[in-house]
């Protein structure tokens, strides 16, 4: 069951843009292939050209070959090809569209007319391959994020593809979706499968069999990930990050390139060690909350609490994180400081009055709220536009609303694109009209949901610095988010949730060293963090190391 | 035992008839109650709760605009007649009753069983799947409609100020998110079904199987049943508040 890309090469029918430059990759069978690239390196175009999707879907000239098991596929439809290469996309929701489990697991085989004593068996197969065998008569919609992906994956299986192409299948995930996805990859490989998984974590790139990298359409490398991932160099040069304990070591002048936590810790000559774990109550130094929820409990439904007596502070100034599972009530608590919900019992208080005093038009002028997806408010046709949209809404002056356009636009530093048309934009600068539409309104409180999710590592570097330049201006950051390491490199305070309840809270240099308390609920801090408690050094970044 | 889909199918629209003929709130309000008790034991409590506002505005909008188009002989209040009240509770349950049955239907069958039954019925998978799947996609796109909601509210959105004019373009910075993220979402799900062989040259097969059984045409007799019992008491005068109008 192998997979083979031989001189692939395909440029954009609209665009004329080279996405893949004779691009030869061969998947062994029983291998998994990670393949690393930054945004518009061509990993998508690549995955959709594995069961021609490109170009039947995205129109453009294709050459070269896509052969499995010896046999080129590539003159053969999408739906023929299907039984070649299977393809499990991104967003798991929009590939979801049966009422129940075992019913969308079967689509892919009735389609190929799989006799009906064999289809039951196919989907107990597919089912039991992703531990999902107790959810077949569930709606799929109310599964988890990782529950659905594995389901999406099963759906595939079920065909019996000979090969399975996922196209960042674990970016919508949280750290246990993702290690639960990655866990069901690992035993189709060693059942013989071919995988190829695009996915940019060099952490977790460490676990497949070899490291593809691609840059600019063309394959820049293709090793095992002892060679790719402890090359520093090649990976920047790739618009990619460098794997944090190498980057580390490399900051540090020192020669060694370890992936593991034990092999770095074993570089480290042995010194007196600082006790750098925190008592159990943390008790925050500051009084000058801008934003608390008190005893706060929520219920969408009756009697099923999703927030259970939370209490939080935001210290005016900072960044705060506010870190948990998918599920865990970090979206519901945030919607209750702008007024988007109402605490089922408890009390939300903005600048220290409660918010039910202000009206909901009003709340936005302070606090504003970055949801995940620019895509969910942008609808004007320019960016001035765009971004003109809050002071227009309350009605200040035109030289007004200009001057508010010009001052969210230089913070996010797209002067310059006012007639820009967003939608045509990429996701991080989509991403960047959506911030300084809300800094229109000049709110000193920001909220971010996820705010580096589906950005490339550039785009997270970009997105990372201007939130520290807005709390450098003074505004207050309250960041909802499951990436440790975005949470160890710049918050200042973390709020830890699991099941609506406050696990940990206090400031992120202790929070992310109760390692063992975190681990427990399924977050794992980053490698640094692992290596400086490994040597009870109360460190977070490499900065600290150094 | 759970009935054939195309029981369900053929079956269910039949007790439309009942409602539809009747007049008299004497005969719609058990029809009503019945379908209610019926759709809250098959599970449907949820739906019905999610219904009841509906259900209040028909009612309510039914009683006063009847009371404009019906004239009584017995004044009750203002404009208000007992014969128009009546007549307008009668039209208000027939409407309640079309809601709930509806939601029987929704609630007993899996959009996949009617695209089955549709299928078996003699229309193509290919059709049949399509108008399932955009119930599907009103579900989904009416989840999307709440986040972009949220999410220009709090960017300061108002609805309710201004002109009509003004009010209607108010909706522009909700509609064009929710069109867009449309579009990419079917765009996406189309890719997702050819690439599960959507379309493939093979005879389909499917996962489920059904067959007429005694219970389905015992169950599609007493419907058919009722539903020209209720005709022909309509033809006798039963029920009846106003002749010669449905």
């Amino acid at each position: 069951m192998s997979l083979e890309f031989r001189d692939v090469c395909f440029a954009y029918k609209n665009t004329g843009r080279e996405a893949l430059k004779n691009i030869s990759l061969a998947l062994a069978p029983g291998e998994l292939t990670l393949l690393m690239g930054a945004a518009g390196a061509g990993k998508t175009t690549l995955c959709l050209a594995a069961n021609g999707l490109v170009p039947k879907f995205r129109k453009g000239g294709l050459s070269g070959a896509i052969v499995v098991d010896d046999v080129d596929v590539t003159a053969l439809p999408v739906a023929e090809r299907a039984r070649s290469v299977g393809l499990v996309f991104q967003d798991f929701e929009a590939q979801l569209f049966s009422t129940e489990v075992s019913l969308e697991v079967a689509f892919f085989p009735e389609n190929l007319g799989v006799t009906r004593d064999l289809l039951a068996e196919r989907v107990s197969e597919a089912l039991r391959a992703v531990h999902m065998e107790n959810f077949a008569d569930r709606d799929p919609t109310r599964l988890s994020g990782g529950q659905q992906q594995r389901v999406v994956i099963a759906s595939v299986l079920a065909g019996n593809p000979r090969a399975i192409v996922l196209d960042e299948p674990l970016s919508d995930l949280d750290p246990a979706g993702r290690s639960e996805v990655v866990e069901v990859l690992l035993g189709l490989v060693r059942d013989g499968a071919s995988v190829l998984l695009v996915e940019n974590d060099p952490v977790l790139a460490q676990r497949a069999h070899r490291v593809a990298v691609l840059h600019e359409g063309r394959l820049l490398a293709h090793g095992t990930p002892q060679e790719i991932l402890r090359d520093n160099d090649l990976l920047r040069s790739a618009d990619l990050p460098p794997h944090p304990l190498c980057d580390l070591f490399e900051r540090l002048g020192m020669s060694a390139r370890p992936l593991e936590v034990d092999e770095a810790a074993a570089e480290f000559p042995p010194k007196e060690s600082v006790d750098s774990r925190i008592p159990s109550a943390i008790i925050l130094q500051s009084t000058d909350w801008v934003l608390e929820a008190r005893s706060v409990s929520f219920e969408y439904v009756p009697g099923r609490r999703v927030l259970e007596e939370v209490s939080i502070q935001v210290p005016r100034g900072h960044i705060v994180a506010l870190l948990g599972h998918n599920g865990s009530g970090k979206s519901t608590l945030a919607q209750q400081f702008i007024r988007l919900l109402e605490p089922t019992s408890g009390a939300i208080f903005v600048d220290g009055r409660p918010v039910s005093e202000f009206r909901r038009e009003e709340i936005g002028r302070h606090v504003g709220f970055i949801f995940q997806n620019p895509d969910n408010q942008i609808f004007a046709e320019t960016v001035f536009d765009e971004v003109a949209f809050s002071p227009r809404q309350q009605k200040l002056s035109d030289d007004e609303v200009r001057a508010r356009v010009n001052e969210s636009l230089a913070a996010v530093e797209l002067q310059g694109r006012e007639d820009d048309d967003p939608f045509s934009m990429s996701r991080g600068e989509r991403q960047c009209v959506a911030v300084a539409s809300v800094l229109a309104a000049r709110p000193a409180i920001l909220i971010f949901d996820e705010p580096t999710t589906g950005l490339d590592a550039a785009q997270v570097k970009k997105m990372m610095a201007l939130l520290v330049q807005l709390c450098d201006r003074g505004h207050t950051i309250l960041m909802i988010t499951h990436a440790m390491e975005i949470v160890a490199e710049y918050a200042d305070e973390v709020v830890v949730l699991q099941a609506g309840r406050v696990l940990l809270q206090g400031p992120t240099s202790q929070v992310l060293h109760e390692v063992e308390t975190l681990e427990r609920a399924g977050l794992r801090p980053p490698p640094v963090v692992r290596l400086a408690h490994a040597l009870r050094l109360p460190f977070l970044t490499a900065e600290d190391f150094r | 035992m759970r009935l054939d889909p195309r029981t369900r199918l053929l079956g269910i629209p039949l007790l439309f008839l009942p409602p539809l003929v009747m007049q008299a709130p004497a005969y719609l309000l058990p029809i009503t109650a019945v379908t209610g008790l019926w759709l809250w034991r098959a599970g449907g409590g949820p739906r019905l709760r999610a219904a009841l506002p509906l259900i209040g505005v028909l009612m309510l909008s039914s009683l006063v605009l009847w009371s404009f188009f019906v004239k009584g002989q017995t004044p009750l209040w203002g404009p208000f007649t007992v014969e128009a009240v009546v007549f307008g509770s009668g039209m208000g349950l027939r409407l309640c009753a079309f809601t709930l049955i509806g939601l029987l239907y929704l609630t007993l069958s899996p959009v996949e069983e009617t695209a089955w039954a549709l299928n078996r019925l003699g229309m193509p998978f290919a059709v049949s799947f399509a108008i399932v799947s955009a119930f599907r996609l009103m579900e989904r796109t009416a989840r999307t409609a709440q986040t972009v909601f949220a999410a220009q509210t709090a960017r300061g959105l108002k609805l309710d100020e201004g002109s009509i004019l003004h009010r209607i373009r108010a909706y522009i910075p909700l509609m064009v998110p929710v069109l867009v993220l449309s579009l990419r979402r079917v765009d996406l799900m189309a890719m997702a079904m050819e690439s599960r062989a959507f379309g493939a040259k093979c005879r389909r097969t499917s996962l489920l199987d059904f067959r007429m059984r005694a219970a389905d045409w015992l169950t599609l007799i007493v419907c058919l049943l009722v539903a020209t019992g209720a005709v022909w008491l309509r033809l006798h005068g039963h029920g009846v508040l106003i002749p010669g109008r449905l």
